[in-house]
């Protein structure tokens, strides 16, 4: 789906010329893990739509700051994204809840008990600590597109993917995640 | 073998607290982009277009000659509008108010309209607060402008003095906040005429907004649909 838009600089262009249909076109097949993204950072699927929203129209209004280039599209918004998450968690500042502490897995664990554990300690990381995470595990991304994402250099992001995973599963390695 | 099941584990651990996003998310995002203002012109179109109006206004004054003495017309004259006349307004089609306004988007409303999002923010001519709701609008809106900025919380009674020095108590009968919300209930802004954006009520079915300003309230409503949004916009030139 990703490939199929990249492969279509004309709905950019007629984006960048002002056509909101062009840019929803654009983004469309980025909803999907752009809510997913929001939703892990805010725990919160209703405020994770809220925020792709939101970052829907921040996008558009920038859209002149990515000068056309689609390899850039995805990590690029997915940075707006996060972005909008960092604004939505100070403005509900009373939501925060404290999460029991859990030890990081040692071995391959995938008993439901074991999953509920690894949510609980995605939960507990500090947001720009899940934000790599999330980036690389779950949605897949290359580790370029996560230091765009990011705005670090690509070492940067391997280091910050790692410590996160770290926290997670202590008996990762840093070559084993990336 | 360790990296793989790492990552394996991680997304169905995510999957479980992700979902899928509601069918409605895309058609959601394509109005809110469809009705997003554009702010994407170059500067130099900006100044061209001033440019352009100073000449249309040069050309208004010279045509019209304000200085050529009025002429006095004999008979009844027209019926001057008994609504104070706003003052005018950075975009010729949008006609802003400063009196007292009841909105009615009944009766076919349902009972309760629930709050789900409340947003600010700011454009040329205009500060814009915008209200979300659920399913439908509330079947009253009541906005009332105020010489302060001071609003009495519904519950207690008690008066407080938001960031300010007028004030628009907005009145939502028919609505509620607690349900379906859970964002913030104090907005503070720096913006040129919406100053704070503050919750004062969500009781019986009544939920009560202040919003200070820095300069009278003249205001205009409008409402959009998918999702139900209603749109206070208010002049802040």
């Amino acid at each position: 789906m990703m490939e199929a838009v990249l492969d279509r600089p004309e709905t950019m262009a007629r984006a960048l010329q002002g056509d909101a249909d062009s840019f929803s076109n654009l983004i469309q097949p980025l909803l999907d893990p752009a809510y997913r993204l929001a939703a892990v950072m805010l725990n919160d699927r209703t405020a994770g739509e809220d925020a792709v929203q939101e970052a829907a129209i921040k996008a558009w209004r920038k859209l002149r700051q990515l000068r056309g280039d689609m390899q850039s599209l995805r990590p690029w918004f997915m940075s707006i994204v996060a972005n909008e998450c960092r604004m939505a968690r100070r403005r509900r500042w009373f939501s925060v809840v404290k999460m029991p502490d859990v030890e990081p897995a040692r071995f391959d664990e995938r008993s439901p008990e074991a999953i509920a554990d690894l949510q609980v300690a995605v939960a507990r990381l500090k947001p720009d600590e899940r934000l790599p995470l999330v980036l690389y595990f779950y949605l897949d991304m290359p580790l370029e597109e996560v230091a765009r994402a990011l705005h670090v250099s690509p070492a940067a992001a391997k280091a910050r993917i790692y410590r996160a995973a770290h926290k997670l599963r202590a008996d990762l390695t840093l070559e084993e995640v990336t | 073998l360790s990296r793989e099941s790492f990552r394996k584990d991680l997304q169905r651990a995510l999957d479980q607290m992700t979902g899928s996003p509601s069918s409605s998310l895309s058609d959601r995002v394509r109005s809110a982009v469809d009705q997003a203002p554009e702010e994407r012109a170059p500067m130099w179109i900006a100044g061209a277009a001033a440019v352009l109006v100073a000449a249309i206004v040069i050309g208004l004054l010279v045509i019209g000659n304000p200085f050529k003495p009025p002429t006095v017309g004999v008979g009844p004259g027209p019926t001057p509008s008994a609504r104070p006349s706003p003052s005018p307004s950075p975009t010729p089609s949008v006609q802003f108010d400063c009196v007292d306004q009841t909105q009615r988007f009944g009766p076919q409303a349902p009972p309760t309209a629930f709050i789900t999002a409340v947003r600010t923010g700011t454009h040329a001519g205009y500060d814009r607060i915008t209200f979300e709701f659920k399913d439908t609008l509330p079947g009253i809106v009541e906005l009332h402008p105020q010489s302060n900025a001071r609003f009495t919380h519904d519950a207690s009674g008690q008066m407080e003095t938001i960031a300010g020095t007028f004030g628009l108590r907005i009145v939502f009968r028919g609505a509620d906040e607690h349900s379906n919300y859970s964002g913030a209930t104090d907005f503070k802004s720096s913006y040129a005429d919406l100053k704070e954006a503050k919750a004062f009520g969500d009781f019986e079915g009544v939920v009560t907004w202040g919003v200070g300003l820095a300069k009278p309230a003249c205001f205009h409503v409008s409402t959009l649909t998918n999702p139900a949004r209603l749109v206070i916009d208010l002049q802040n030139s």
